[in-house]
């Protein structure tokens, strides 16, 4: 049975789900007009595979995993991408725009989740940001339940590390340092 | 997940109760076992803190910058709109942009020296929120002084203020009473009662895990209000257009 009765009806539903797919999209790609343009191709993408959907109650999830494909393939097409899931830290030095940063909460914590590994990033926002279920997340990213448990491990847990790192490095630049004169 | 039974806890099941993953019912049962393992619970309380704090930073995404092109085959008749709103936004508000450009401005600047927002434009209200994360036993007198010198400067002038000193992590000492001395419980009272406009709120988080860490009760001075998240109250403040100010 087809869910969507008609063309403005799709849209309606979409649109709904617009704010929420960009948050989604700017947590992955942490670049304003990727993240839009990314939206824009899911909004449609859905729009072409509207037949698909047969239950009202997953939109949210067919909608966020279009978009996570076309994330993917987008990544894929660059050349220079570097898989770093289980490389840890892509780089753990703060550059002088890092540390002006700082100064705002919440681009703080956004440039150390920049910091993290794709894989471990999508679980971590898909679970945070779009409130979706560990089954969900799995269906979404067609990956096991259990894998979707241990990246989530690993992604807070390396963000406990990066967070405590980047509050030391605040703490020293804002400390006088000592030094033994002879 | 039968981890809690053997008396310790693997992330995953941490998680998992962060996230939801179990009833409401189920989770206050959970919760009630956990709080009898204090690393257990400690640990729980960072995931927590985490989670809210990811939340927080993607509240309000910045907005894109809408390319032309690109949406010719998403709601094209927006396009239309969105130049007869801006034809008609244009006609009545330029007077008031012509006006607000001559008013003095005065901007506050953080520790950063950062800061683009006015401190007082026309008869806006200005809206401050102090953001204690360091102890300031030590420091207590000259941030209230601080504080109480805006308070009663702007009450002079007669211009409108509202304050929140938001205390977090080891600034939580501020509002303890135990760490508070008798003097500065007493003006953070006569300041509460003197300026109704100024509001001391405490984190929840961190009375938690100063509770469990130190197996105490925190006890806080009356006038604290109490949030879940010291950190998602500020970013949110900081969204809303508060003039942060960390101490």
């Amino acid at each position: 049975m087809r869910f969507f009765r008609n063309h403005n009806q799709i849209q309606r539903y979409i649109e709904a789900h617009r704010a929420q797919l960009y948050r989604l999209a700017f947590a992955w790609c942490h670049n304003e007009q990727l993240a839009e343009d990314l939206v824009q191709d899911t909004c449609i993408k859905a729009l072409e595979k509207a037949a698909q959907l047969k239950d009202r109650e997953k939109v949210a999830g067919w909608l966020t995993r279009i978009m996570l494909n076309l994330h993917r393939d987008c990544l894929r097409k660059q050349k220079d991408l570097v898989d770093i899931d289980d490389a840890g830290l892509a780089d753990d030095s703060a550059n002088p725009e890092q540390v002006a940063r700082q100064a705002d909460t919440s681009a703080w914590v956004r440039s150390v989740i920049a910091r993290l590994g794709d894989d471990q990033r999508k679980v971590l926002t898909l679970v945070d940001l779009g409130d979706f279920s560990y089954s969900e997340v799995a269906a979404i990213m067609d990956i096991p339940i259990g894998t979707v448990m241990s990246r989530l491990c690993r992604a807070r847990r390396q963000l406990k590390v990066l967070l405590e790192e980047e509050k030391q490095h605040a703490t020293n630049r804002t400390q006088p340092q000592l030094r033994r004169i002879k | 997940m039968n981890n809690e039974e053997k008396g310790s806890y693997s992330e995953e099941y941490l998680n998992a109760l962060v996230d939801g993953e179990f009833s409401a019912d189920e989770k206050a049962e959970r919760l009630k076992q956990l709080h009898l393992d204090p690393k257990a619970s400690r640990e729980y309380c960072q995931l927590r803190s985490i989670k809210e704090m990811v939340q927080s930073a993607y509240d309000q995404p910045p907005p894109a910058h809408l390319r032309p092109g690109k949406y010719r085959r998403w709601l094209p008749w927006a396009m239309v709109a969105g130049i007869t709103m801006l034809a008609i936004g244009l006609v009545f508000t330029l007077p008031v942009e012509t006006t607000q450009k001559g008013l003095e401005r005065m901007v506050l600047l953080n520790p950063d020296g950062k800061g683009d927002r006015p401190a007082q434009v026309g008869d806006e209200e200005t809206r401050i929120v102090f953001h204690v994360v360091n102890s300031t036993r030590t420091e207590a007198p000259e941030l209230l002084d601080e504080i109480e010198t805006v308070l009663r400067e702007y009450k002079r002038q007669g211009h409108k203020l509202r304050v929140e000193v938001v205390a977090h992590s080891a600034g939580l000492d501020l509002l303890r009473k135990r760490l508070s001395s008798p003097a500065i419980q007493a003006r953070i009272a006569r300041l509460a009662h003197d300026y109704p406009n100024l509001t001391f709120v405490a984190c929840r988080n961190t009375i938690d895990r100063i509770a469990v860490s130190e197996g105490i009760e925190v006890v806080l001075v009356p006038e604290a209000k109490i949030t879940e998240s010291g950190v998602s109250y500020v970013v949110h403040r900081q969204r809303e257009g508060w003039i942060y100010i960390r101490v």
